[in-house]
């Protein structure tokens, strides 16, 4: 009981030093007693082996001289082992009982006597016979004392007891001094702890001593501030609970004042007012305005079904149900809408009511706040314009189709008289006749597009389109053009663009077409660069929205910085002469502005005289949620080399293969080019792929070709690229190996399909898709085509236009005639004229359809000839049935193009008769 | 009647009885020439004389000094009352009437002077005023024959003592002695095992081995008990084992056996010592 008290009382210091001696005790007595049982063991050992080896050593001298009976040699054997270390006694015993024994000289024992008793070794005796030939001689005895060997074992054990008793003072005394240092931080600490427990919450502890102590008191530290901080925050949230009780008092007060405010005006509004629940299902609120506009009380309005204020179905056709919940749902998704409606008052009388829309909060449920305002007179009035309107847009559209119709024939025709044998001057006037014809055509299209965006009439698709592939295809439109002045122009697009995107692309066309024209009209020598690439827009960061910005370059004669503000004004250029050096009406610029603007873009114009022009679109566009993957070859490790002498192509080739991880080099003209891939093959790693421009300064591209088949090279890595097709050329590339010919712009895709085909597929199918290339090219695959024209001139035209082609024409002049004609043969191809008298190519095309859905036919491409460039005209030529749409005039080349594109062969579908 | 069956009969009985019984409570001594060392000696003897004690019923105790002088020395003051030896055929021991009783069966032998094959030395008087080596100056046909010979043909020689016989022959081998006197036992079988050639100048005729011999003073009843017992001893099968052992112990090549003999079977001795002319020997 005291030992426990006195236990409790005791300090730590001396609980773990009194543990510890008491430990090391208990382990130096088990030590003892183990050394002391080891030294025990080896005594007894040693003093057995000496006795056994004194033994029989006494044995064998005294046996030899017992044989021969000499005592004497006896006596002295017995002496000599006597005189020997720790021997006690040595004696002989003859076989007579006769008696020799001699005593030796023991030490004295010096160690307790309670030591000896317990190792319990006393003396050790031994005998051995004397015995020769089985004849008893007698024996000898030998004793051995073991006094020598138990005071060594003392001396041994008293010299560890004394080590183990210092090593274990010196142990207590410094664990001793040790828990002493380590614990001053700890008093530290307590007293820091009594400290902050007391109210003084910046108490900290200075963090020393060992790493343990330092974590508590780093942990202390560390939860003194915690505590202080949410004590100080608990006060701070104190006082701010009552500041915001405070706040909320007035708060509410002000509520209350702006419910009593909003109940008056919407009471007192002049407008009708109702409040729908969010699904439209129930009026829960009107205003005495909307008593008077639907001619009942409140009580009867509240609670109705709205539909019950509305005829079954509006002016216009359409179903109420359908008309109302369409308002609906544009409401939930943008928040707010306006629109006309028709309604019908509570005592039956039906009038028109412009509604507006928006969503809101009443008496805590999300609701529709809806406001009516009566515009009968209004409604008469738009009535009367849009009948106006609309026989504006038929004369426009008259006027559209009666200019263009007799356009095309002119246009056609100058083309075609233009490929006929022609004296100088003949030629010139045809020039100037083509020239003009153009010239006279663009400006009807600005005008009438111009006409059409001004009077609100343009309507934006919203379509799933490439905007990379539109790109090329105006890169394809611009091409003569730009050839013919000998400019290059690059495109360049951005791989992060999303395949697909929802917009208008005729209309993005038309702008970029306008850019791009405007840009080769003023630019003599140097590039032409049109890309396109995502920019980083807040729009683009919500997710289903991506921001183009497309931009248009060039190095031509630039704007003055005075003149950059005006050139989006209607019928303004920059500068009078423009004029009339270049022509042109000074609207492309103003319709592309306004186009970009109704898409939701801006244009940027950047300019320096006498360097070039840049024009940037920005333009937000919907991706489309169904995105056309292309796979990317994996070209990695792939030696490839661009040899280009035009910076910007080597660029873009650079970025398409880089993107399939090949390994690119450049090469700037023809000799370098060479150079590199001698020197590629020397080192046996040769480039796998080789995509070589025609024309360049020096060595072009073919004679480099030519130079490297010369030695014996293969050429079938080898891409030939080219601004203009030169049939020359293509046949040239057959003669030598060149597999693939590919025209610039080259399409991303384009140029994958072309790789892949050059890496992958086996030498004949490389080889079948140049010939097709060349087939097409040449246009030598005979198709049928029915044209279906009422107009002698275009049928004239069309027909000079295919002559020479690989085209198989027949004519019919009207819808009935090509609907018999399509019946009893089988085409390719059906070009339609969509205006002609008895049945117009929309119903014929309809007709058709029809025909061919019941009687299980493959669809006939059918192609739609128009004079109108609108895109409603487009749209409906398309909902008819119409695969594309070709607008008069027609140039030859865009005919054959969509003859080459649209035309597939029908095995089944040839003439019958 | 029963005085003349007790005087004739009875009474001669018990004496005899008598007369064996205080024979067994007496003890023998049995004296041994130790040809070897005295512990090997006593190693081959000691069975045998045990087995022959306990068969004969004579307590039989073996004495061997440490060597063949002090041996010939006892015999000579008649110390043993059995010997085996063949120093009391010599004219000093005569006097104390040891009768030849029994003999081992082993071959005679000779004494011999021996020079290297090698050797310019072609006959015993090449000797004179050589060094000849011995075993020690108590062997009779390792010392005794050839100086006795040396003497009657006044060949002068000086004498070196090799310990043994084979010590005597090593002497001989390394240049020490010109010629060694060895018996031919010792002579053939060391030719045989170190392959060593000698050539013998001279030889003396066969003598018996060592025979044994009773002192005049032993009962001729406890004589002839002890010559029984080593006689049954070859036949006996614990006998013949304790022989054969004694055999392998020494390495003897023929088997031990005993036979009874007399001192006629001794005579060769007796005429030597009639007739020798050297005699430093004892």
């Amino acid at each position: 009981m005291d030992i426990n008290r006195i236990w409790k009382r005791a300090r730590l210091t001396w609980r773990v030093t009194l543990s510890a001696l008491a430990i090391l005790t208990a382990v130096g007595v088990m030590l003892f007693v183990v050394t002391a049982r080891e030294i025990s063991d080896n005594v007894r050992s040693e003093l057995a082996i000496r006795l056994n080896s004194r033994a029989t050593s006494l044995m064998l001298i005294c046996r030899n001289a017992a044989v021969v009976g000499d005592l004497a040699s006896i006596e002295e054997a017995l002496i000599a082992q006597a005189q020997l270390k720790d021997t006690a006694s040595a004696t002989f015993v003859d076989k007579s009982r006769n008696v020799i024994r001699k005593e030796g000289s023991i030490p004295e024992l010096v160690a307790p006597s309670w030591f000896v008793e317990w190792l319990n070794v006393s003396l050790f005796t031994g005998s051995r016979p004397l015995e020769v030939g089985g004849h008893r001689y007698g024996h000898v005895e030998i004793a051995l004392a073991a006094n020598r060997a138990i005071n060594d074992a003392w001396k041994d054990i008293t010299m560890l007891g004394g080590i183990a008793f210092l090593a274990l003072s010196a142990i207590s005394i410094t664990l001793a001094l040790i828990l002493r240092i380590s614990h001053r931080p700890l008093e530290r600490l307590a007293e820091a702890a009594r400290a902050f427990s007391n109210g003084k919450l910046d108490t900290r502890v200075s963090e020393d001593g060992s790493p343990e102590i330092v974590e508590v008191i780093h942990a202390f530290n560390k939860m003194a501030a915690s505590l202080e901080a949410t004590l100080l925050d608990l006060q701070s949230t104190t006082k701010q609970a009552l500041e915001a009780r405070s706040s909320a008092e007035a708060s509410n007060r002000a509520l209350q004042e702006s419910e009593t405010n909003f109940r008056l005006m919407f009471d007192d509004a002049p407008d009708a007012y109702l409040i729908m629940d969010l699904n439209g299902g129930c009026i829960l609120a009107c205003n005495h305005a909307a008593e008077r506009v639907l001619r009942g009380s409140c009580k009867q309005i509240v609670g109705l079904d709205p539909t019950v204020l509305s005829p079954a179905m509006q002016p216009d056709g359409r179903m109420t149900d359908e008309f109302v919940e369409s308002n609906i749902q544009t409401v939930l998704r943008v928040g707010h809408h306006r629109f006309e409606h028709y309604h019908r008052r509570l005592d039956g009388e039906e009038f028109w009511a412009e509604v507006s829309i928006s969503l809101g909060t009443y008496k805590g449920q999300k609701v529709m706040f809806v406001a009516w305002r009566e515009i009968g007179d209004i409604i008469a009035a738009k009535q009367a314009a849009e009948a106006a309107n609309v026989a504006k847009s038929l004369f426009l559209a008259n006027m559209s189709h009666e200019i263009r119709t007799p356009m095309n024939a002119i246009l056609g025709m100058a083309d075609l008289l233009w490929e006929s044998p022609l004296t100088h001057e003949q030629r010139r006037f045809v020039q100037v006749c083509r020239s003009a014809g153009e010239n006279l055509l663009g400006i009807i299209n600005d005008v009438l597009d111009l006409s059409k965006i001004e009077a609100g009439q343009l309507t934006l698709e919203y379509i799933p389109f490439d905007i990379v592939s539109e790109i090329h295809v105006v890169c394809d439109i611009m091409d003569v053009k730009v050839n013919a002045k000998g400019l290059q122009l690059v495109q360049h697009t951005h791989p992060d663009i999303p395949e697909t995107l929802i917009g208008d692309p005729a209309r993005l066309r038309q702008i970029l077409l306008n850019l791009l024209s405007n840009a080769v009209k003023f630019t003599e020598h140097g590039t032409i660069r049109i890309s396109a690439e995502c920019t980083a827009s807040p729009v683009a960061a919500k997710g289903s929205l991506v921001e183009i910005a497309l931009r248009v370059e060039d190095t031509g004669i630039g704007i003055a910085e005075g003149h950059l503000s005006r050139i989006f004004e209607n019928f303004v250029q920059a500068d009078a002469s423009i004029t009339r050096q270049f022509g042109g009406t000074g609207l492309g610029l103003t319709i592309v502005k306004k186009l970009v603007e109704k898409m939701g873009g801006r244009i940027q114009v950047e300019s320096l005289l006498g360097h070039g022009t840049a024009f940037t679109l920005t333009i937000p566009f919907l991706v489309s949620e169904k995105q056309a993957t292309m796979p990317v070859p994996d070209l990695h490790g792939l030696r490839v080399l661009v040899v280009d002498d035009e910076e910007h192509n080597r660029l873009v080739f650079r970025k398409y293969l880089e993107l399939m991880h090949a390994q690119v080099d450049e090469a700037i003209d023809g000799i370098e080019g060479l150079r590199l891939m001698e020197a590629a093959a020397a080192s046996q790693d040769p480039y796998r792929l080789i995509l070589l421009d025609v024309r360049m300064p020096g060595l072009h591209g073919m004679q480099l070709v030519e130079l490297w088949r010369a030695v014996g090279n293969p050429a079938h890595a080898i891409m030939v690229l080219t601004s203009e097709h030169q049939e020359r050329d293509l046949q040239r590339c057959k003669e030598l190996g060149v597999l693939h010919y590919l025209i610039k712009p080259i399409r991303h895709a384009e140029l994958i399909r072309a790789i892949l085909g050059t890496l992958n597929i086996s030498v004949e199918q490389q080889a079948m898709s140049v010939s097709r290339l060349a087939e097409i090219e040449q246009g030598t695959r005979p198709r049928r085509v029915l044209l279906v024209e009422d107009s002698e001139e275009n049928r004239v035209l069309i027909e000079a236009y295919l002559n020479g082609a690989a085209v198989e024409l027949e004519i019919a002049y009207n819808g009935s005639i090509a609907i018999d004609k399509m019946s009893q043969s089988r085409y390719d191809l059906v070009l339609m004229d969509m205006r002609m008298p008895e049945m117009d190519g929309y119903t014929a095309t309809r007709t058709w359809r029809r025909m061919e859905q019941q009687q299980g036919l493959d669809c006939l491409p059918i192609i739609a000839l128009t004079a109108n460039a609108f895109q409603e005209d487009i749209s409906q030529c398309l909902e008819a049935g119409c695969d594309a749409h070709l607008a008069k005039p027609i140039s030859r080349k865009v005919l054959l193009k969509a003859i080459r594109e649209h035309a597939r062969p029908q095995p089944g579908r040839h003439a019958t008769n | 009647m029963s005085r003349l069956l007790i005087r004739h009969f009875l009474l001669p009985m018990v004496l005899t009885i008598l007369s064996l019984s205080a024979q067994a409570e007496e003890t023998y001594s049995f004296g041994v020439l130790p040809q070897r060392s005295p512990l090997l000696t006593a190693q081959y003897w000691n069975p045998i004389l045990d087995w022959v004690s306990h068969r004969s019923g004579v307590n039989l105790d073996i004495k061997i000094a440490q060597s063949g002088g002090q041996s010939g020395d006892a015999v000579r003051r008649g110390e043993y009352d059995f010997v085996y030896s063949n120093h009391q055929f010599k004219p000093t021991a005569a006097a104390q009437g040891y009768t030849v009783i029994l003999r081992r069966n082993a071959p005679d032998i000779m004494g011999a002077l021996v020079v290297l094959d090698s050797s310019p030395i072609q006959s015993a008087r090449d000797l004179e005023g050589k060094t000849v080596a011995f075993a020690n100056p108590h062997g009779f046909t390792g010392f005794t024959v050839q100086m006795d010979y040396l003497a009657q043909q006044g060949i002068q020689v000086t004498q070196s003592f090799g310990g043994n016989q084979e010590g005597a022959l090593k002497q001989m081998i390394i240049g020490s002695a010109a010629a060694a006197g060895v018996n031919s036992s010792i002579l053939a079988g060391y030719e045989t095992r170190e392959k060593v050639r000698f050539r013998v100048v001279w030889q003396s005729k066969p003598y018996r081995d060592l025979a044994i011999s009773a002192h005049s003073r032993v009962p001729n009843s406890v004589v002839e008990a002890v010559r029984l017992a080593f006689l049954e001893l070859n036949e006996d099968a614990e006998g013949v084992k304790i022989l054969e052992a004694s055999e392998r112990l020494v390495g003897e090549s023929t088997s031990i056996r005993f036979l009874r003999a007399s001192q006629q079977d001794c005579q060769d001795y007796l005429e030597f010592y009639r007739h020798n002319v050297f005699h430093d020997a004892d």
